[in-house]
């Protein structure tokens, strides 16, 4: 009815015209009318294609980019192995397939209907996955240092997590399309700026860790080392906890015990064993416990701004935070925690000026919390968290 | 043409061009490219030619505190003692920091 009521003012207004051209303009107007109303009826459809077109022009990228860091990942194996003298006992096929097994690699959550013990199942999972990457890389680069097969594990994880996102959109994109459900479309359509700004990150962390430079999420290790190389009589203590460090140093008469991951190759070391180790087994009472960690800032928040606390600052899924509180509240210790604050990206990737300029100012409040919380001859424990990748101790 | 269609024509002329300016300074694209082009040009002026920018190591001397930035190399990590050597004392210099002066990529 709308139509037909359109079509007969266009006819009323062309007999009304003066002459021709009042004639073509009417015409020209009513039917730019008629468009934009089809239009209207129609925006949702439009949105729809808009919605799948962006997505998949987000999935096409996203494949490119996992294509382009496979390659990279296996060049840097292969250079590896050429800079080895061993290239010619592994085949590069090999090398290729092993990628994409592990990039397949699935870990299957514990049941936690019943929640006892479930920390634990936790955290043997993430040991045995970890362990499982690692006997994987290092059976491929057999004779090269450690550091550097670690820096390749925590690259092969990053395109796990980077192919495991592009599995996730490209799911729901199939779905959507296959029920003609735009509402599936539209929530991924939603979540594309944050699985953008994520995806990047990846991206960016992949080439960092090759190269075995720090990231961001280093600044909590980076702080410990620039602590204890302030500090006078440092020693280390022997253990024989994985990839983590104990240092014990002297700061102005009081023992200060640095628990970190051992660098330079990226790994996050047990923190929660080093504590328990510390306590339970050499008899250290500390009056407290620091942990300083980068942390996720809001969007309004300077990089490099440093906030303080009280908790253990520790990310990831909560197995060694959920250990050290435990450990902590069962032997009445205080728990103290400064945050240096970074962006997603920005903890990914290669560390920011701002952020390495914060570790100095993290040491500072250290030391200042340490002279005002501890006396002369008392014990303190310190915790770099973070990977440790380009770090050492 | 009466004055009513000359007046009608230029206003629907006036109003689409603001309509795309508009629309050309809300969409995020071009505005993003407005704004990184202006941004690096102010960078690129600030900066001057003699900084070392990208990815860079600031080697330092555990003795008498003297310091030097350069370029990142591969293969170096903080607290790696290397083979260059301090000017004042001879000491061999210790990575002492590696970071990087661009900013994050952001989201595209």
């Amino acid at each position: 009815m709308v139509i037909l009521t359109l079509l007969h003012q266009v006819v009323l207004q062309i007999g009304l015209g003066s002459n021709q051209s009042n004639v073509w303009i009417a015409l020209i107007s009513n039917i730019v009318w008629i468009a934009l109303l089809v239009l209207f009826f129609f925006q949702d459809y439009a949105m729809i294609w808009r919605y799948s077109y962006t997505v998949g022009s987000f999935l096409t990228g996203l494949s490119k980019l996992i294509t382009n860091n496979v390659n990279l990942v296996i060049g840097h194996v292969d250079q590896l192995l050429k800079s080895n003298g061993s290239y010619q006992t592994v085949n590069k096929s090999l090398v290729e397939k092993t990628i994409q097994e592990l990039m397949e690699f699935v870990v299957i959550e514990p049941v936690n209907t019943e929640p006892t013990g479930l920390m634990r199942t936790l955290k043997l999972l993430v040991t045995a996955y970890n362990e499982k990457l690692e006997s994987s890389i290092r059976a491929l680069l057999p004779n090269v240092d450690r550091p550097l097969v670690q820096n390749v594990v925590d690259a092969v994880d990053g395109l796990r997590e980077l192919n495991y996102i592009y599995k996730v959109i490209m799911h729901y994109y199939k779905l959507s399309n296959k029920y003609k459900n735009p509402y599936l479309m539209m929530q991924v359509y939603m979540l594309l700026p944050i699985l953008k700004e994520y995806v990047n990150a990846l991206n960016g962390a992949i080439s960092t860790f090759l190269k075995g430079q720090p990231v961001g999420d280093a600044a909590g290790p980076l702080t410990a080392y620039r602590f204890v190389r302030s500090c006078s009589d440092v020693n280390e203590l022997t253990h024989n906890i994985k990839d983590t460090y104990i240092g014990l140093c002297n700061f102005e008469g009081r023992k200060v015990y640095v628990i970190k991951a051992r660098g330079p190759g990226g790994t996050v070391g047990s923190l929660d064993d080093g504590i328990t180790y510390l306590i339970e087994r050499v008899g250290v009472k500390p009056k407290i416990i620091i942990t300083v960690d980068a942390a996720l800032k809001l969007e309004g928040e300077k990089t490099g701004s440093i906030s303080e606390g009280i908790g253990v600052a520790m990310g990831g899924i909560g197995v060694e935070r959920f250990n050290i509180e435990r450990t902590a509240s069962k032997y009445d210790i205080p728990l103290y925690a400064i945050l240096i604050k970074m962006s997603l990206p920005e903890a990914l990737s290669a560390m920011p000026k701002d952020v390495e300029s914060a570790v100095n100012d993290a040491v500072e409040r250290i030391k200042r919390v340490i002279r005002e919380s501890i006396r002369e001859g008392e014990e303190v424990i310190l915790i770099g968290v973070g990977n440790t990748g380009g770090v050492a101790q | 043409m009466s004055f009513e269609y000359y007046y009608i024509t230029l206003m629907s002329l006036v109003i689409f061009v603001v309509a795309l300016l508009i629309g050309l300074i809300m969409n995020n694209r071009y505005y993003r490219v407005i704004k990184e082009s202006l941004t690096q040009a102010r960078e690129a002026e600030s900066k001057g030619p003699l900084a070392i920018s990208g990815e860079v190591e600031v080697l330092m001397c555990p003795r008498c505190g003297y310091s030097k930035t350069i370029s990142y190399r591969l293969g170096d990590y903080v607290g790696k003692v290397v083979d260059d050597k301090c000017p004042n004392d001879d000491e061999r210099l210790i990575v002492h920091a590696i970071y990087s002066s661009r900013p994050a990529e952001q989201s595209s």
